[in-house]
């Protein structure tokens, strides 16, 4: 199982501020980790450091299976870790299939075709999501949403051991958001590690087994989702209005009464 | 993409054949008006045409920019400046340094772009503006220029400005050949790098594209290519926009088909637009600037409008 361990990690867009600092936490393969927070409070800048994008000035260690990620190349980082950003563009005149095949650059030479092994991988991912039906379509021809589960396609046929995922919930309708978080938890059973923002805790069900929560760009509380969301008013505060969770039932869905109603 | 590809093979040489015979006595001309007009200036049109497609081909992947051409990196403006100042000095200058003139303020423009965009990673917006401010600032002193010219000068500016494909020999192939090597091999090899463009920086670099590095590259090779062809038969943009944009609509998005295919229709284009330009008024010839934009920006609005695909 691969293991990612972060130290003091910190990000930021300049070399003497940060956006978000001092996460420490320790991920194993196998779990769903949501990272959640108000707006601003650095979920996505996290990714981005963690990816070290050009722009982007990160401090502390983030290592995956004891190697420090920012020292491997950016070829091998990408075999073993996707990332999907909050609203990616849509690639003009490229079907689903394409896109999805796309996932598969770093597994191949710059200028080669795809050979039938990645036609598979790219079709498997395409029918994990749901899209099956969307493979021959143009891109710039379907939904939001659609794109969506597209570009998730594409993140899964790169075959990696970490996925990071930026609001991977946003623009899905209730039954993909609710068949998403259910394909994340079963990712992880098969060892991956996701780790993913989310403002809908709700949308999520129970899928995920870790909790980040991130307010003002620091790390507030990382653990399991009871131990973070029923401690005290913690979500209240950081949230700025009063917020009620639950579970439906011992082991069921989390559900969120924001502004204090229930 | 085999009927587009056969399309295009049929056409290109179908021009082939009608440009070798375009002309006063058809194919009965003398051997060498054939050899030493007509060949070269097919040749010309051909290596010209591909340079202008595929640099517009790059830069709309690299630039995320579907309305990108080689002049959003200044290009046609800074090559305007530096022929501009060359035709109002009337310094004679051997014919090579004359058409290098074009390339290198080509060259110098779209560098002065690329600083003016900021340092660190320069993303496209960074770049199109710079692009856009190099264009205008060209624009400008070329006016100055022009306002400057006496009239017989003036005539030879804007004339060179609409672009000239007419020949004696091989020189202005030779001249464009060496820029066509050095810009089109590194974007035939880079095809799978464009293709990640497309899909934005952030997806691009966690699939291990290093944009940074790549996107300078691949600028650099689609400069080296337009600076080639505008140096060679002045600034014609038109192909680099509509090229692509057509190739697109008939074969799809993904550069390793693009690219190669829109090299082709680049020539294509230009092989037919130069036959078109010295058959209506013949035995006068139009400018092929002229005849491109009018030619192709109604074909243009036709595809944006009604959007066929194959």
């Amino acid at each position: 199982m691969p293991e990612l361990i972060f130290q003091n990690f910190s990000a930021g867009y300049s070399a003497d501020t940060t956006a978000v600092s001092g996460v420490s936490m320790k991920i194993a393969g196998g779990s769903v980790t949501a990272v959640i927070g108000p707006n601003g409070s650095g979920k996505s800048t996290l990714l981005k450091g963690i990816m070290s994008f050009p722009g982007v000035y990160s401090s502390g260690s983030v290592t995956l299976d004891s190697l420090d990620i920012h020292s491997m190349n950016r070829n091998e980082r990408a075999v073993r870790i996707a990332y999907l950003p909050q609203s990616p563009p849509v690639p003009a005149g490229l079907t689903a299939i394409e896109t999805v095949l796309l996932g598969r650059f770093p597994h191949r030479s710059a200028w080669s075709g795809d050979s039938s092994g990645d036609v598979k991988i790219a079709l498997d991912a395409l029918e994990m999501v749901g899209a099956t039906h969307l493979a021959d379509k143009f891109t710039d021809e379907i939904s939001g949403g659609e794109n969506r589960l597209v570009n998730l396609a594409a993140v899964l046929s790169q075959r990696t051991e970490v996925i990071l995922l930026d609001e991977p919930g946003s623009s899905l309708d209730y039954g993909h958001a609710a068949q998403l978080w259910e394909l994340l938890s079963k990712l992880a059973e098969q060892g991956i590690i996701i780790l993913a923002t989310t403002h809908r805790i709700e949308m999520s069900g129970n899928a995920f087994d870790k909790v980040l929560l991130l307010s003002e760009g620091r790390s507030l509380a990382f653990g399991e989702p009871e131990n973070v969301f029923l401690s005290g008013d913690l979500l209240s505060s950081v949230y700025k209005t009063p917020m009620k969770v639950r579970r439906s039932s011992p082991e069921g869905s989390w559900i969120v009464f924001p502004g204090g109603a229930e | 993409m085999n009927r587009t590809l056969i399309i295009l093979i049929v056409l290109a040489a179908a021009g082939v054949a009608l440009s070798l015979a375009t002309g006063p006595m058809g194919w009965n001309a003398p051997h060498r008006v054939i050899m030493y007009l007509r060949l070269p200036r097919i040749l010309l049109a051909i290596t010209a045409g591909a340079s202008l497609a595929v640099s517009g081909c790059v830069l709309q992947s690299v630039l995320r920019n579907p309305l990108a051409t080689p002049y959003t990196l200044g290009i046609s403006a800074g090559a305007g400046v530096t022929a501009g100042f060359i035709i109002l000095s009337g310094i004679s200058l051997p014919i090579f340094l004359v058409y290098l003139s074009g390339t290198a303020g080509a060259l110098l423009a779209s560098t002065l772009t690329w600083f003016l965009a900021g340092r660190g990673q320069r993303d496209p917006s960074g770049l199109i503006l710079a692009g856009v401010t190099v264009n205008l600032l060209g624009a400008s002193v070329l006016l100055l220029i022009e306002y400057m010219s006496p009239a017989s000068r003036l005539v030879e500016i804007i004339r060179w400005m609409m672009g000239d494909l007419a020949v004696a020999g091989y020189r202005r192939v030779l001249f464009l050949l060496p820029f066509l090597v050095a810009g089109m091999v590194p974007a035939l090899l880079k095809t799978g790098t464009l293709n990640q463009f497309l899909t934005g920086t952030e997806i691009a670099e966690s699939r291990g594209v290093n944009t940074v590095r790549e996107r300078f590259l691949l600028l650099v090779a689609a400069a080296i290519l337009a600076g080639g062809a505008v140096g060679a038969v002045g600034p014609i943009g038109f192909v680099g926009l509509i090229v692509p944009h057509t190739m697109r609509r008939l074969v799809g998005g993904d550069y390793r088909k693009l690219l190669p295919l829109s090299a082709l229709g680049g020539a294509v284009l230009m092989l037919w637009a130069d036959i078109f330009s010295r058959v209506v008024i013949s035995p006068a010839e139009l400018p092929i600037g002229v005849i491109l934009s009018l030619l192709g920006g109604p074909f243009f609005l036709y595809l944006l409008i009604k959007k066929p695909r194959l």
